[in-house]
């Protein structure tokens, strides 16, 4: 079991090229709070936290396979103002999170 | 007094006078049930069969042939170390090597072996490393470190009223979603025995009867065993759905206090308390979603006993008034 919320991991995370997807087969469950959600992955038997920015920023993978760029547009657009070098920095590590926990992968 | 439960698995219980009792102990065991799992113990000393009659005394058992779920053997390994200088070793039907305590300390490597059998086999039940009371259709988990004081808190509310289902092992159902009792001894250790021994005093009028002998110089101190109350024993199949789940902190500086928690800390410390989630797998985590779900959660910060029963059954009448879940 992992806790992650943003800004908790720091592995590189810098090939912004690369297309990363959710899994096909992964069958997350996930049960959902107020302050957070939680996903369990029946491959691993992980149970792990994400809070609602993180939440946010997977269900984008959710929706598709994309680069890291690609997050970045579609993050501004749902914020619908450009993103700051913080909140960049922010993503970048919740989607290293994501890799690390193997919640995504590359395509 | 014998516990009477339609759900025993044998209507045969025996009836043993503490002389017959003994002699089965010193043979080749005693069957006795505890809560869902029936064991058979065979004690070769004396000392640990007085101990234990003392405490188990009253719990159901079986004078024919039953399905048994744990085995336990503790005896002295050769002449030498039976009469010479006593060690207790302890057999649980395994490969395993326990580390043999001396022969006076044996019901101590008793409660360890079975501790060790039920924390290592038990997959029907999701098992929570928790104090577990229930009362009036309140079922209380309370998840905690070592230390922490859950022994001490489900003992002290099972001593008030509550029934006690473990200090140690909550199990849930996973069919059924309740919690089933486990009313083992509870485990006391250092400071606690005395707080005890004068919780029980409030009460009873010959509280020692309830307490083993204090066993010192073990691995985590000062260790003392205490019956469960009678009600508890009575009732050992009686189950209950939990809905109130909290964090017990003791702190001898710390001024009383409810704090509340989110049901994602609620969630994650139920998750880290249980010793076989990780075999369980999905289903264990839809049980706790739902336990979560269904519960009123907080954490209670305290200073002694009487502040937590206290804070415990402030916040269970709290959340019963408010119409939150329980």
């Amino acid at each position: 079991m992992r806790i992650y919320s943003e800004g908790g991991l720091t592995d590189n995370f810098t090939n912004d090229a690369m297309v990363y997807c959710v899994p096909n087969r992964a069958d997350f469950i996930w049960s959902e709070w107020e302050d957070a959600s939680i996903v369990y992955d029946p491959r691993s038997g992980h149970t792990q936290v994400l809070n609602e920015f993180a939440r946010e920023l997977f269900a984008l993978y959710e929706d598709g396979p994309k680069t890291l760029d690609q997050l970045f547009d579609e993050f501004e657009e749902i914020l619908e103002s450009p993103l700051d070098d913080v909140t960049r920095k922010n993503i970048i590590e919740t989607v290293a999170g994501f890799d690390t926990m193997g919640l995504i992968e590359p395509v | 007094m014998t516990a009477k439960s339609i759900f025993h698995k044998s209507k045969k219980l025996a009836n043993y006078s503490d002389n017959e009792l003994d002699n089965r102990l010193a043979s080749s065991g005693a069957q006795l049930e505890i809560g869902p799992f029936t064991v058979n113990i065979s004690l070769g000393f004396k000392n640990i069969r007085d101990e234990f009659i003392n405490i188990y005394r009253s719990y159901p058992y079986y004078n024919e042939p039953v399905i048994l779920d744990n085995y336990i053997k503790i005896y002295g390994r050769n002449f030498y170390r039976t009469y010479v200088k006593p060690q207790a070793f302890v057999d649980v039907g395994m490969n395993d090597d326990f580390i043999p305590l001396p022969a006076s300390m044996g019901m101590v490597s008793l409660e360890m072996g079975l501790n060790w059998q039920v924390a290592s086999s038990c997959k029907q039940y999701l098992m929570f490393h928790a104090g577990v009371v229930a009362k009036n259709g309140v079922g209380l988990i309370m998840p905690a470190m070592s230390g922490s004081g859950k022994s001490t808190l489900a003992a002290g509310l099972s001593y008030k009223g509550w029934q006690l289902h473990s200090d140690e092992f909550g199990l849930l159902d996973l069919e059924t979603d309740e919690l089933v009792p486990y009313p083992r001894a509870v485990s006391l250790k250092n400071e606690s025995i005395a707080v005890m021994k004068e919780w029980v005093g409030r009460e009873n009028e010959n509280p020692l009867n309830h307490f083993t002998p204090e066993f010192e110089g073990t691995p985590k101190g000062t260790i003392c065993y205490l019956r469960p109350p009678e009600q508890s024993i009575v009732e050992m199949h009686k189950r209950t759905r939990p809905n109130v789940v909290i964090l017990p902190i003791f702190d001898a500086t710390a001024k009383p206090e409810i704090r509340p928690i989110t049901k994602t800390m609620a969630f994650f410390r139920l998750v880290m308390s249980s010793a076989n989630y990780s075999d369980i797998g999905v289903d264990a985590f839809h049980s706790i979603s739902r336990i979560i779900e269904n519960s009123a959660v907080c954490e209670i910060i305290y200073p002694s006993l009487d502040d937590a029963v206290k804070l415990v059954e402030d916040f269970v009448a709290q959340s019963l008034e408010g119409g939150e879940h329980v």
